[in-house]
C-alpha cells in the first residue's frame, strides 16, 4: 500500500495522543488512590458507593443516638436507685422502731427521718438528664411530680430511639407506671411516717409490708433498665460489625488495587516513551537528506 | 512533410509537458498540508503517429489532462465517519460535564445532603424539646434546598451551553452551504470545457468533510458536477445552485429549535430529525438527557417535600402550633428542584418544627415519622426509596457518560483509519513528487539537448555547398 507523508504524520499524532491519554488516566487514578472518580467510571459502583455511604452515615447516627439513650437511661437508673436506698433507710427505720421500746421523742425523731426520706424521693422521681424530665413521659419540661407525690408528667407516653436499622428502643419510664402503681409509693411512705408518727405499733407493722412492696416494685423497675441498657449493647456490637463490613465493601468498591496501577503506570509509561521514540524517527527520515 | 523543423516542435512539446509536470508537482507538494487535498497527475498521451514513405513515425507527446486522486466511496465512508465521529464528541463532552453533577466520590452531593438533613431528624428526636437541634435541622434543610437548587441550575447551565451550540453549529453549517454553493457553482462554469476541476473539487470535499462533523445530511451529484445536499431527513439545503438556510427559533421549553428556511421563506422544523453530527449530538444532550435528569431530581424534590409536609403538618412545634408546612407546599415537580424552598413559618421560627405528635415537648413521634421518610417509598409511583431511584439515576448517567466516551473512542479510530486509508490513496507522498520532480527535469533537460542538436543539424544544412 501506498504509504504518504501526511499519513506517517498523522498516525503519529494520533497514536501519540492515544498513548498520551492512557498515560494520563493512570496518573489520574494513582493520584487520587481511587479507581472510581466520576459515575462512568464504574456506574454500578458508584450508586453502591453512594448506598454504602449512607449505610455507613446511618450507623454513625445509631451511634450517636444510643449516646443520647444511654444517657437518658443512666439518669434513669441512677434515680431509681437512690430511691430503692431511700426505701431501704425507710424501711431500717420503721423495722428499728417497730422492735423495742421507743417513746415520744422518738417516734417523733423517726417520722422527721422518714419526710426527709419521702422528700427526698419526690427529687429523685423529678430527676433530669440534662433539662429533661425522666419521668415525666412526653412533658420533659414539666416536673414528674409535686412536692406530695402527685403525678404530673403524661401516662403511656414513651419516647422512642432508633438504636439500629428499624429497631427502637423506649428510653423512658412513665412516673405513673414506677412509683403509682399497682403501689403508690409515696402514699407508701406517707401512711408509714403517719404510723410512725402516731406510734401506733401495729400500724407500723401492718405498713412494713406495703413499703417492702413497694421497694420491690422499684427494683423491678430497675431491672427492666438493665434490660434495657443490655439492648442497647447488643445494637452498638452490631452497628460496629456492619460498620467494618461496610469498610470494606466501600474500599472494594472505590480503592485502587496499588500494586496493579503502579504495574499498569510503568508499562502505560513505556509505551508512551516508545511512541515518542519511534515518531522522532520518523520525523527524521526524508529523501530530502539524500538528494542534491 | 516531416522535417528539422517537426523534431523541433516535438522538443518543444516534451519541453512544455514535463514544465507541467513540475508544476504539477509543485502544486502537488504546496499542498501537502492542505486538507482534503487530493494528489494530482500529468496525465500524457503520445501523439497520433503520421505515415511517412510507409513508415509510422511517432509526433511527440500531448498533455491530456491534469488529474485527481479520488475514491467516492471513500469520501462517502469519510463524511459519514466524521457525523459519528461529530455527534459522539459532543455528546462525551456534554455527558462528562453532566455526571460531574451527580458525582458522589467527594463529600459533596444531593445523597450525602439528604443523609445529612435525615441524620438532623434523628438527632431532633432524640432531644425534641432543645433548640439547638431544631437550629440545626433547618440549617441542614437548607443545605439540602441549596444542594436542589445548585443541581437544577448545573443542569440548565448544561442544557445553555448545548443550546449555544446548537446556535454557532447553525450559523458554522450556514456558512458552509453557502460556500460548497459558490464552489459548486465554480466547477460546474469551468468544467463545462470538459476538463475537471481538480483543486476546486478538493476544497469542496474539505467543505463537506467539514459539514459532515457538524450535521447528517445526504449528498448526490448532478450532471454539471454540482453538489445536492439534503439535511434533516428530506429538505434540501444546496440545491442547483441554490441555497437554503437554517433559522433558529424558541420553543416552549425556551431553547432553539432548527428550521430550513427556503428560498421563499418557508419554514420546515427539522429538529427531531437531526441525528448525526455535533449538532446531533448537542440536540441529544439538550433534549434528552438533560431534560431526563431534570425530571428525576424535580420529581424528587416535589415527592420528597410534599410527603415530609403532609406528616409535618399533622404534628405539634415547641411552642404547640400545628398545620403548619416545613417546605413551601409545590403544586406539581415541575422545576420543583428550582423552587423548593423552606416555609416562611419554618424560617421565622425553628420552635415551629413539628417534632410532637401530641403536642408535648418531650414527644418525638411525629419526628420518627418524618425520619422514616428517608426510606419510604416515595418515588417512581411509589416503588422506590430515594437510595435506590437516585443510586438509579446515578448509574444510568455513569453509563450513558461511559458508553459515550467509549463510541468517541471507537469513532475516533475508525476515522483514523479512514482519513489514513484516504490519505494512502490521495495524500501527497514527499518521495513520490520527487522522483516525479527528477523525472521530468530530465525529460526537460533532454528536450533542450535536441534543441541544440536541431540547431547544429540546421546548421550543416545552411552550410552544404
Amino acid at each position: 500500500m501506498r504509504v504518504t507523508t501526511a499519513q506517517m504524520f498523522n498516525s503519529a499524532t494520533y497514536n501519540i495522543n492515544k498513548t498520551q491519554q492512557n498515560y494520563y488516566d493512570i496518573q489520574q487514578t494513582l493520584l487520587t488512590q481511587k479507581r472510581v472518580n466520576k459515575p462512568s467510571d464504574d456506574p454500578t459502583g458508584a450508586s453502591q458507593i453512594s448506598e454504602v455511604k449512607n449505610s455507613m452515615n446511618r450507623l454513625e447516627q445509631y451511634g450517636r443516638n444510643i449516646d443520647k439513650a444511654g444517657s437518658f437511661i443512666g439518669a434513669t437508673e441512677l434515680a431509681l436507685s437512690e430511691v430503692i436506698e431511700e426505701l431501704n433507710k425507710v424501711l431500717d427505720t420503721a423495722i428499728d422502731i417497730n422492735g423495742g421500746n421507743a417513746t415520744g421523742t422518738d417516734y417523733q425523731v423517726a417520722a422527721q427521718q422518714i419526710e426527709s426520706n419521702f422528700a427526698n424521693i419526690v427529687q429523685s422521681a423529678n430527676a433530669k438528664d440534662g433539662d429533661r424530665f425522666v419521668f415525666s413521659g412526653y412533658r420533659t419540661s414539666t416536673q414528674a411530680f409535686d412536692s406530695n407525690g402527685d403525678y404530673q408528667g403524661g401516662s403511656g407516653e414513651y419516647i422512642e430511639i432508633e438504636i439500629t436499622g428499624d429497631n427502637f428502643l423506649e428510653i423512658n419510664l412513665c412516673g405513673d407506671d414506677v412509683f403509682k402503681g399497682p403501689i403508690d409509693v409515696f402514699q407508701a411512705v406517707s401512711d408509714l411516717k403517719a404510723a410512725v408518727e402516731s406510734g401506733d405499733q401495729d400500724q407500723i407493722k401492718a405498713m412494713i409490708p406495703t413499703v417492702e412492696a413497694a421497694l420491690d416494685q422499684i427494683i423491678a423497675m430497675r431491672s427492666g433498665i438493665g434490660s434495657k441498657t443490655v439492648r442497647m449493647e447488643a445494637a452498638e456490637e452490631n452497628n460496629a460489625s456492619l460498620e467494618e463490613a461496610y469498610a470494606q465493601i466501600l474500599s472494594n468498591l472505590e480503592d485502587i488495587d496499588i500494586a496493579e496501577a503502579t504495574s499498569e503506570y510503568a508499562y502505560q509509561e513505556e509505551v508512551y516513551q516508545a511512541t515518542l521514540m519511534v515518531s522522532s524517527k520518523i520525523f527524521e527520515q526524508s529523501i530530502l537528506d539524500f538528494i542534491t | 512533410m516531416p522535417g528539422i523543423a517537426s523534431i523541433l516542435s516535438i522538443a518543444s512539446q516534451a519541453m512544455w509537458s514535463s514544465q507541467t509536470g513540475i508544476e504539477v508537482v509543485s502544486n502537488n507538494i504546496s499542498n501537502m498540508n492542505t486538507a482534503g487535498y487530493s494528489k494530482q497527475t500529468l496525465n500524457l498521451n503520445s501523439r497520433s503517429p503520421v505515415s511517412i514513405n510507409g513508415l509510422i513515425i511517432g509526433r511527440g507527446v500531448d498533455v491530456t489532462d491534469i488529474s485527481m486522486a479520488q475514491d467516492r466511496f471513500l469520501d462517502f465512508q469519510m463524511f459519514n465517519s466524521k457525523m459519528a465521529l461529530g455527534y459522539s464528541e459532543s455528546r462525551a463532552y456534554g455527558l462528562s460535564s453532566l455526571e460531574e453533577i451527580f458525582n458522589e466520590s467527594d463529600t459533596d452531593g444531593l445523597s450525602q445532603a439528604m443523609t445529612d438533613f435525615f441524620s438532623a431528624i434523628q438527632d431532633m428526636a432524640t432531644t425534641p424539646e432543645d433548640q439547638a437541634g431544631r437550629v440545626s435541622l433547618v440549617g441542614q434543610a437548607e443545605i439540602l434546598i441549596n444542594q436542589f437548587h445548585t443541581m437544577h441550575d448545573r443542569i440548565r447551565n448544561v442544557q445553555d451551553t448545548q443550546n449555544k451550540n446548537v446556535a454557532s453549529d447553525v450559523d458554522s453549517i450556514n456558512l458552509l452551504a453557502q460556500q460548497i454553493n459558490e464552489i459548486n457553482r465554480e466547477i460546474a462554469n469551468m468544467e463545462s470545457s470538459g476538463h475537471t476541476a481538480s483543486d476546486l473539487r478538493s476544497t469542496r470535499t474539505e467543505l463537506m468533510n467539514e459539514l459532515s462533523e457538524l450535521v447528517d445530511y445526504s449528498y448526490f451529484e448532478g450532471k454539471d458536477g454540482q453538489i445536492n445536499i439534503v439535511i434533516g431527513g428530506s429538505r434540501p439545503l444546496v440545491e442547483s445552485g441554490n441555497v437554503n438556510k437554517l433559522v433558529t427559533i424558541g420553543n416552549a421549553d425556551g431553547n432553539w429549535d432548527v428550521y430550513v428556511e427556503d428560498v421563499n421563506g418557508n419554514r420546515a422544523n427539522i429538529t427531531s430529525k437531526i441525528e448525526g453530527g455535533s449538532l446531533g449530538g448537542s440536540l441529544e444532550v439538550r433534549d434528552v438527557e438533560c431534560k431526563e435528569l431534570l425530571d428525576d431530581i424535580n420529581e424528587i424534590a416535589y415527592q420528597m417535600s410534599t410527603a415530609f409536609n403532609a406528616i409535618h403538618f399533622a404534628g405539634y412545634g415547641l411552642n404547640g402550633s400545628t398545620g403548619i408546612n416545613f417546605f413551601n407546599p409545590l403544586a406539581d415537580s415541575t422545576n420543583a428542584a428550582k423552587l423548593i424552598d423552606l416555609s416562611v413559618d419554618i424560617k421565622n421560627d425553628v420552635e415551629n418544627v413539628a417534632a410532637s405528635l401530641n403536642g408535648e415537648p418531650g414527644d418525638n413521634a411525629n419526628a420518627l415519622l418524618l425520619a422514616e421518610l428517608e426510606e419510604s417509598l416515595l418515588y417512581n409511583g411509589g416503588a422506590k426509596d430515594f437510595q435506590d431511584f437516585y443510586g438509579g439515576v446515578i448509574t444510568r448517567i455513569g453509563s450513558e457518560s461511559q458508553s459515550a466516551e467509549r463510541e468517541y473512542n471507537t469513532q475516533e479510530s475508525v476515522n483514523e483509519q479512514i482519513v489514513g486509508l484516504r490519505d494512502s490513496l490521495v495524500g501527497v507522498s514527499i518521495e513520490e513528487e520527487m522522483a516525479d520532480l527528477m523525472k521530468y527535469q530530465y525529460v526537460f533537460q533532454a528536450s533542450a539537448r535536441l534543441y541544440n542538436i536541431v540547431d547544429e543539424m540546421a546548421e550543416i544544412v545552411a552550410n552544404l555547398k
